[in-house]
């Protein structure tokens, strides 16, 4: 039988992050900005369904004039694809089917 | 407002920016996380926050109190009664009703009387998650891993911080207090890290924890008569495959999240199916949890300090409790049940537990195989709605002439996908993040905001809520 010391030791936690590289605010901002701007870029029909679901009220109604100009504009520049294709590739890996016989 | 959403994106955009601006003024800092994170909260049912606000202030007093009083014997009383007084809340809200329930089956096998009437009672988001918050610090302070009562605020802002609050990972008072009492370090933020867990995690919950759940578990667990053997089968695997990629997905969020905050939170999954026994599953699975329930249950128990029965029924014990945690019914006293089982059968007869470092690769291989396959059988219990689902789940092993009709490539793709995880190097994103350590930071942030979008391109319409919410 294995006996523990009276008090009582806590192991210590790992964190996940202990190991990781460090990097300063200014390049973390940079980052966080860029990853929202090209998400705004690719997702615009996203963020036109998201303003369309909003209540109903004028700034609602001026952000939804502001997000379907944005979609237009992202449609001209043909960088809506993006999202379409990887859902379409999506749904045809939902449909094989293995060859019967 | 879920994590894998615009709101919540768009929410955590205005914390990030604020946060940081706001990081010369600590006190005004933490002010508006605490705010925020109530705001969070508030998003499900404005109404709990005042729950959530009294059991802070309410442990804040009691950690105060245990501070303050001499004599061993006061002390204990003093903890005794914030950890009944926790738990009384969590039990009003969690388990009134399943106890009556319970109450009253008894009363009409037994042709007692009437019934006892039920309460409409709503469960608090979260609850079982900031109520073992609020304990792990009054405990702290009463085995003095604290060394004097937190501020306040610090309190509030430990119990609510918007990431764990509502399924963990739970975070230890001794170890979250000193991190918010110190200053948030602007030049050490591990955003490489914290970017790929965010989107390891996306992908694990949009992509593959929701279709392994629409594919493969959902519908065979709704009504397992309908299918044989072999889709059974796969939808075991995939409700296998899909609670790991759900909860572990939340924690790596959380865990991104919180680091690009500029705070720490503990690891809390490691490739659990990878164990080689229950104690090693439980040494990967949910550590947060587990490790809480080993320091502040198991070890108050009395642990396995007064001989071999002793530590079984304490084993027992504290699986029976760490079951019923999960949510008030039968179903998850029997997970935990079999999980305290199935432990006490590995101390008895392999001293100490088994451990991948003791086995040859053979027997590791199938100490591996036989954990898993058992850990699946569990997962049963803790899916099926009620006992007899369960019991035709398991019934339906039987049909084995059955041919499968869910072995779609599709499906057993996102299977072998899920359980691939279990089979990378342990420190991979690690190895993954100081091999591209030499790209610019800004060209991490603009690929994560492409691969977002495509994350989400890639998912069902809708999002279901995180299995852990239920808890």
């Amino acid at each position: 039988m294995d006996k523990e010391t009276p008090a009582i030791v806590y192991q210590r936690q790992i964190e996940t992050v202990e190991d990781a590289l460090p990097s300063g605010l200014p390049g973390v901002c940079a980052a966080v900005a860029a990853g929202s701007i090209v998400a705004l870029v690719l997702g615009s029909k996203d963020l036109l369904a998201w303003v369309n679901n909003l209540p109903i009220g004028p700034f609602s109604d001026y952000l939804l004039l502001v997000a379907q100009a944005w979609q237009d504009q992202m449609v001209h520049v043909r960088v809506t694809g993006y999202s379409d294709t990887l859902h379409k590739l999506l749904s045809a890996l939902q449909a094989l089917r293995w060859r019967s016989g | 407002m879920l994590f894998p959403t615009l709101n919540f994106g768009l929410f955590f955009l205005a914390v990030f920016f604020v946060s940081w601006a706001l990081v010369r003024l600590p006190r005004t800092r933490l002010a508006f996380l605490i705010l925020v994170s109530y705001g969070f909260y508030a998003a499900w049912d404005w109404r709990f926050c005042f729950l959530l606000g009294g059991s802070s202030v309410f442990n804040w007093l009691m950690g105060h109190l245990i501070h303050r009083a001499t004599g061993d014997g006061r002390r204990k009383l003093l903890v005794s009664l914030a950890i009944a007084l926790n738990l009384a809340l969590l039990g009003f809200f969690k388990y009134f009703n399943f106890f009556l329930n319970s109450a009253n089956a008894l009363i009409e096998t037994l042709k007692l009387g009437r019934d006892i009437p039920y309460l409409e009672i709503v469960l608090p988001v979260g609850i079982s998650f900031f109520t073992f918050h609020g304990i792990s610090y009054v405990v702290d302070i009463y085995r003095r891993k604290i060394s004097r009562p937190a501020r306040l605020s610090h309190i509030l802002f430990y119990i609510a911080f918007f990431p764990q609050l509502v399924a963990g990972p739970i975070v230890r008072a001794s170890h979250f207090l000193p991190q918010i009492a110190a200053p948030v370090d602007p030049h050490d933020i591990r955003a490489r890290r914290a970017l790929l867990l965010i989107l390891g995690g996306l992908f694990k919950k949009v992509v593959l924890a929701n279709y392994l759940a629409t594919g493969l578990a959902d519908d065979v667990f709704f009504d397992p008569t309908q299918y044989g053997a072999w889709d059974i089968l796969l939808a075991n695997y995939g409700y296998a495959a899909q609670i790991y990629c759900d909860f572990s997905a939340y924690t790596d969020i959380a865990i991104g999240i919180a680091a690009l905050l500029g705070y720490r939170f503990p690891v809390n999954f490691n490739q659990p199916y990878r164990a080689v026994g229950f104690q090693d599953f439980w040494q990967r699975w949910h550590i947060s949890l587990s490790s809480w329930l080993r320091d502040y249950l198991y070890i108050s128990l009395g642990g396995n300090r007064r001989g071999a029965w002793m530590r079984y029924r304490n084993l027992a014990l504290t699986m029976l409790l760490g079951g019923l945690w999960h949510g008030a019914s039968w179903n998850f006293v029997i997970w935990g049940g079999l999980h305290g089982l199935a432990l006490i059968i590995e101390h008895r007869f392999f001293k100490g537990g088994l451990k991948p470092a003791t086995l040859t690769p053979g027997r590791k291989i199938a100490a591996t195989l036989v954990t898993f396959h058992l850990v699946c059988l569990t997962w049963v219990f803790f899916r099926a709605a009620d006992f007899g689902h369960a019991w035709s789940f398991i019934a339906g092993f039987a049909r084995i002439g059955t041919a499968p009709t869910l072995a779609t490539p599709f499906n057993l793709g996102l299977l072998s996908l899920s359980m691939s995880l279990h089979f990378l190097p342990p420190d991979w994103v690690a190895r993954l993040e100081t091999s591209m350590a030499r790209v610019p930071l800004v060209a991490w942030g603009a690929v994560a905001g492409a691969l977002i979008v495509a994350i989400d391109s890639l998912g069902p319409s809708g999002m279901a809520p995180f299995i852990y919410f239920q808890f």
